[in-house]
């Protein structure tokens, strides 16, 4: 869906707050169910899909952009902002952003995750090179961003990917989000959620660390 | 395998000419053997898949040597595997680094041996239909080894047919698959690579490649 890409409203900026509405034989609709914007979408054959405001209080109703502009406007306008939750202990100055609920944490086939589970730090690989890895899936669990670190936390306990080790952060289809920890690959299933907006919040994270401490993390285009 | 594999492309390739108008241009420039780089852009799934399916069949009917194939796990693994020269290259994973660094030493070795090399300069599929910025792969093995880089891209329309975003194609839309003529980035190989040459490659793959997309 659309919405997967416009993650966050262009106008009011809310998370997770378009709903895209598709109606046979008219344009179908985008809404905003926190500013109340309505857009009308239109397919131009052979080129981009355009996105015409028709509703809206404070939305500029009229204004009709390419849905790459749209796209653009939605990220210019987006900062980190931490947000509350009381199911996780954080450290001080440990800043919450992004929460997940029934994320599925998948592994290589040989991670110790599958078989050993010590502490809270993930391995960092390496793992024996296969030509074809299987995947498996630890469990399923909450999944924390912060500042700091992810921290997925399910039924077999809690794990730990220190930003400071992470290496990259990159989609896998349209589900998944994965990092590169160390040398090895983890993947989270994020259902409800656009992948786009976890990876977004990488991208911008990952900036904020290399000009604090140097470290860089290679982050999916966006 | 390769027959299944050649009556699934076959369909393929006629479903895209009935449902998109599909044509390819440019045939003529892509050779029959290297050394050359083949590369393409992901600006959407259905692009993606029918530019795969110009160069397997190519392949299979034998008009093409089937080049080493630089791609993620799940082509490696899935129906393309098989028909490309796997050699003893390995799959990518994504932002693999050290991994990387192999995967382009490989593709090098390869080059200088006269084989063909399929890497995408962006190395993965855009989002909202424009090209993804060119990472440092496939400059830095064209400058190194001075071998042309033919690409084999899907035009505009192909985002719109069926976006990263979106779950199911669109069964109306309209593009082409055009292949462009070969170019070189150096002429002659370049025993050092510096980042200025690196963007100046990159610069001149994405103007190659604006100019068969959205021509």
């Amino acid at each position: 869906m659309m919405t997967m890409l416009l993650w966050r409203c262009p106008i009011c900026g809310t998370d997770d707050a378009l709903e895209y509405t598709v109606r046979w034989f008219r344009p179908d609709h985008v809404h905003c169910s926190s500013c109340g914007a309505v857009w009308e979408v239109t397919r131009v054959i052979g080129d981009d899909y355009r996105l015409k405001v028709i509703a809206g209080d404070s939305a500029p109703i009229g204004l009709e952009l390419p849905l790459a502009e749209w796209y653009d406007r939605m990220k210019a306008g987006f900062e980190l902002a931490p947000i509350e939750d009381d199911s996780i202990a954080l450290q001080a100055n440990e800043l919450l952003y992004v929460k997940g609920d029934q994320v599925p944490l998948i592994v290589r086939v040989g991670n110790p995750l599958l078989s050993a589970w010590e502490g809270r730090g993930a391995p960092m690989g390496p793992l024996a090179e296969e030509l074809s890895p299987k995947w498996d899936t630890v469990g399923v669990g909450q999944l924390y961003f912060t500042n700091e670190r992810l921290i997925w936390q399910g039924e077999q306990g809690a794990c730990d990917f220190w930003w400071e080790r992470v290496n990259a952060a990159f989609t896998w289809f349209n589900e998944i989000f994965g990092i590169m920890y160390g040398t090895t690959t983890y993947r989270f299933q994020i259902p409800g959620q656009s992948v786009l907006k976890w990876l977004t919040y990488s991208g911008h994270l990952a900036k904020e660390i290399e000009s604090a401490s140097g470290h860089t993390i290679a982050v999916s285009h966006y | 395998m390769y027959t299944l594999i050649g009556i699934f492309t076959a369909l393929l390739s006629l479903f895209g000419r009935l449902l998109y108008r599909m044509r390819v241009e440019g045939v003529e420039n892509l050779p029959e053997e290297g050394p050359y780089i083949v590369s393409s852009n992901e600006i959407g799934r259905m692009g993606s898949i029918m530019t795969s399916v110009f160069i397997a069949r190519r392949i299979l009917r034998g008009l093409t040597v089937a080049p080493v194939g630089f791609a993620e796990e799940y082509e490696w693994s899935g129906m393309w595997g098989p028909v490309y020269d796997r050699g003893s290259a390995r799959p990518i994973f994504p932002h693999g680094r050290g991994q990387g660094v192999l995967a382009l030493l490989t593709a090098l070795r390869s080059l200088r041996e006269g084989k063909i090399v399929m890497m995408n300069p962006g190395g993965e599929m855009s989002w909202d239909g424009r090209l993804v910025p060119a990472k440092r792969g496939v400059a830095w093995l064209g400058l190194r080894s001075g071998a042309p880089i033919v690409l084999v891209v899907a035009t505009k329309g192909a985002y719109q047919v069926w976006p990263k975003w979106a779950k199911r194609p669109q069964l109306t839309g309209r593009f082409q698959v055009r292949v462009g003529k070969p170019f070189r980035l150096t002429d002659s190989p370049c025993s050092k690579v510096s980042d200025e040459m690196i963007a100046g490659a990159n610069q001149r793959i994405a103007e190659e490649m604006t100019a068969l997309i959205y021509r």
